[in-house]
């Protein structure tokens, strides 16, 4: 059980300081160190998923941040999106999970080392997205308003590119159901890049969006029993503490260094995941 | 109240009983109590799991209230992709493939 909690606190702290669910560090280790079958780390992942979101986007609201007009538009596609990633899961072969796992963490690998050097490119899209003008009307618009701190000054945003934030949120919650993972990044550039809200309410909008599209799946995996309950518990709460403790020290924490420490391991759970899904195929002995 | 408001007070609930009843789960545990654990570790993923379910009632609920069409059908149709995901489940019951 002790075992279960700290990789649980590991697992949300990692994805907390690197902005990122926990998932993608807990389905590798729960099948690569504690040999639990796939289509149950990743149903264990997404209960975590759910908490993390709970728990954090709360904080969001206080500070009123969070567009819920907005993040109930996209809901419509990422619960859609989850609903049919978890079926997906559930009909897949082990094989093949491991093997889109492996997939999505290259990938993740690859967007880590991208950001590192494309730090001072982001800042700039982000400060284009701060400075545009309301002017959208019509049944689609959700613009909105929030106080920047840093700032000190009330900053309004309008919302456009609906339908590539629809479709891309759509992408995510499909992941999401598949892998047991948050999908928080792709929902975070969607709105911040393709719909141009500020980051901030991006991220809050986001992190909202996360437990509806979690909670979707998560039912599914329950009813049908996929869902250890021995196991639950450690992984809920580990995964909510490790988080909170991540968005405290994030701050001070995080640096190019640490982000090239986390592509480095999310490669090797990847490699791992790859050669276990090739095994299992019968490509590999 | 605020949609902000409300929206926080439910995940606050949501998750202080639900993080209490698997820290209780966590407990029995360690004391040996298996069915005991279980049974709260059950308690404590449905109300869990079922926060975002009551968050999203409680916006239909506002947007009648406030009448807000908008919100009122955005959020209506992902109370149904909800529930359509438990009746999938509860209905055709699908076991992992191995």
């Amino acid at each position: 059980m002790f075992e279960y909690l700290i990789m649980a606190i590991f697992a949300g702290f990692i994805g907390s300081i690197m902005g990122l669910g926990g998932g993608v560090i807990m389905v590798p280790t729960l099948t690569s160190i504690f040999n639990i079958p796939i289509h149950k780390a990743i149903a264990l992942s997404i209960m975590g998923v759910v908490a993390t979101s709970v728990s954090g986007s709360s904080k969001y609201f206080e500070r009123k941040l969070t567009n819920i007009r907005l993040a109930m538009y996209l809901e419509t596609a990422t619960t859609v999106g989850a609903l049919s990633g978890a079926l997906l899961a559930l009909i897949m072969r082990e094989g093949s999970l491991y093997l889109i796992f492996a997939v999505f963490a290259f990938y993740v690998c690859i967007a880590q080392l991208h950001s590192i050097r494309n730090e001072e490119k982001e800042r700039v899209v982000i400060y284009k997205a701060h400075v545009r003008r309301v002017t959208n009307k019509g049944f689609f618009n959700f613009s909105g308003e929030y106080y920047d701190e840093y700032k000190e000054t009330n900053v309004k945003y309008e919302v456009c590119g609906y339908l590539k934030g629809w479709l891309i949120s759509m992408f995510a919650g499909v992941g999401s159901g598949l892998l047991g993972i948050g999908g928080g990044f792709i929902k975070v550039s969607a709105i911040n890049i393709f719909m141009e809200v500020p980051l901030k309410v991006a991220i809050a909008t986001s992190k909202f969006m996360i437990g509806v599209t979690a909670a979707t799946s998560a039912v599914l995996y329950y009813v049908c029993g996929v869902v250890d309950l021995g196991l639950v518990a450690p992984i809920v709460v580990g995964t909510t503490i490790g988080s909170y403790i991540g968005t405290l020290v994030m701050n001070r924490l995080k640096s190019r260094w640490l982000a090239l420490a986390f592509a480095m391991l999310v490669a090797y759970l990847g490699l791992n995941m790859l050669f276990k899904g090739l095994r299992i195929i019968g490509v590999m002995i | 109240m605020e949609l902000g408001k409300l929206s926080y007070k439910v995940l606050r609930v949501g998750m202080i009983t639900s993080t209490v009843f698997l820290l209780i789960s966590i407990g029995c545990n360690v004391l040996n109590f298996k069915s005991y654990s279980d049974a709260f570790s059950l308690l404590g993923l449905g109300i869990l799991i079922a926060t975002p379910y009551i968050m999203v009632c409680s916006i239909i609920w506002y947007s009648i209230k406030e009448g807000e069409k908008k919100l009122l059908l955005t959020s209506s149709v992902v109370l149904i992709v909800m529930m359509a995901s438990l009746a999938v489940g509860l209905v055709f019951h699908i076991a992992p493939t191995g």
